[in-house]
């Protein structure tokens, strides 16, 4: 790990109110700290653990205006994204749909500071619509669209990216995909004066999990999801039945040695307490007797994956593999963790 | 002259940044304005102010810094002359 990646896990415990390690920040890798938070798309959210941080050893001011620069732009950003949920919710609601938004925004909810995630698109699911209908409607409304290899389409909405998903949640194994789909709850959420549905915390956090095992075998993930999926977890007490539940959808997804690896992840790296985790031997209460499925080494391996990635696979030069290369890549990996969805989403994109 | 309405003010250490939202009216960009300490004092003292003259700011200089006179005015008609050319001090 380098000293400007080791800095940035340092900001981000700081920033999300995570148990802080011992380690120490190098001043000198500042600009190269920056540069890792743009990349991993926590610039504005790491920039918040600056003021924790001793006068002397504080970055140049020229670092300092240039990453107070992105968490403006992060909070404007997330003002219209926001206002653009708000005003599809009103428009939707003339058709009697309601629609439910995944990921993104809905996570900001989270997060210490909401303003400070930087947004992505919106990632919504139309429960009932038809995406035959849904192309015309689109194409009546004068609203240019673009169709998605995977089935999903987006459109421009007051300036924010729309992408509507075929499904909820990011698992390409029909079987499994069906029984998953039949367990999701949803809950209200308001977004201004409208509400929609957004994933019950359950849900959210399988939904979460599963997300980043798909980019983790594709183009690879960044340190935002991951914060993502550790703030679900962390702010999340699960009930029984609720932990029952969690551990059902992995079980029924086949992602346990997946999940047990991302909960070693939030355990080691992140701080997330045992009992908060989404690892299949905490959801069954094993880890009381000293039973556990969580591993420093598996933490450390898939760390190593997230900080070499960046957002969605975005690395120094800036530019993405190709998808199929990228699957290609990191199958060797992937495979031992979930095989069938693995080769399920292989083959999904090979048919695309 | 007055302060340009809806600054935001972000302090780091003893560090003093002025963040502008709308620089030239552009509601994408952000200007960051850094400023000394001496900078930082006078800019908080006439944020609270209505409106403000060029003598006003200088009598509280010299009161409040024991600072000559001459140097004070000088000093702060080159400093206002700078957040002009901003726009972080307007008119009135």
């Amino acid at each position: 790990m380098t000293s400007a990646q080791a800095n940035l896990l340092i900001l981000l415990r700081q920033a999300l109110n995570l148990p802080q390690t011992n380690q120490t920040i190098d001043s000198s890798a500042w600009p190269e700290t920056l540069a890792e938070a743009r990349r991993h798309a926590v610039a504005p959210l790491a920039f918040a653990a600056l003021e924790s941080i001793p006068e002397t050893q504080l970055p140049a001011d020229e670092t300092v205006a240039a990453w107070l620069t992105l968490r403006q732009a992060a909070v404007r950003a997330n003002r219209r994204t926001d206002a653009a949920i708000e005003s599809l919710a009103a428009e939707l609601k003339k058709f009697d749909v309601k629609p439910l938004i995944i990921k993104g925004q809905t996570v900001g909810r989270h997060y210490p500071d909401p303003s400070l995630r930087s947004p992505g698109d919106i990632d919504v699911y139309l429960p009932g619509v038809s995406f035959e209908k849904l192309r015309r409607d689109l194409t009546t409304a004068s609203i240019p669209f673009q169709d998605h290899s995977d089935g999903s389409i987006s459109f421009l909405w007051k300036g924010v990216e729309v992408e509507i998903h075929v499904n909820p949640v990011d698992i390409a194994t029909p079987s499994r995909l069906r029984r998953v789909l039949a367990e999701l709850k949803t809950v209200p959420m308001a977004f201004g004066q409208e509400t929609v549905s957004v994933l019950d915390p359950v849900c959210e956090i399988f939904m979460l999990g599963a997300h980043i095992f798909k980019h983790v075998i594709g183009h690879g993930i960044g340190l935002r999801q991951i914060c993502d999926v550790a703030l679900a977890c962390r702010n999340t007490d699960l009930s029984v039945d609720d932990r029952r539940r969690l551990l059902q959808l992995i079980n029924d997804a086949g992602l346990q040695r997946w999940f047990a690896e991302l909960s070693s992840l939030l355990h080691y790296h992140f701080g997330i307490p045992a009992d908060r985790l989404p690892s299949p031997r905490c959801l069954a209460g094993e880890n009381a007797d000293g039973k556990t499925d969580l591993s420093r080494r598996k933490a450390d391996r898939l760390l190593r994956r997230v900080l070499s990635a960046g957002n969605f696979g975005f690395r120094e030069s800036n530019t993405r593999p190709q998808t199929a290369l990228a699957f290609l890549r990191n199958s060797s990996y992937s495979l031992r963790l979930a095989p069938r969805e693995t080769l399920a989403q292989i083959l999904q994109l090979a048919r695309s | 002259m007055k302060t340009k309405p809806n600054l935001t003010i972000q302090t780091l250490g003893s560090r003093f940044l002025i963040v502008d939202e709308s620089p030239a009216n552009d509601p994408e960009a952000t200007a960051i304005h850094t400023l000394n300490p001496t900078a930082a004092a006078i800019w908080s003292h006439i944020a609270e102010l209505p409106s403000f003259t060029l003598e006003q700011v200088a009598d509280w200089l010299v009161e409040n810094f024991e600072v000559d006179p001459a140097r004070a005015r000088a000093d702060l008609r080159a400093l206002f002359a700078q957040w002009q050319t901003q726009s972080l001090i307007l008119p009135d």
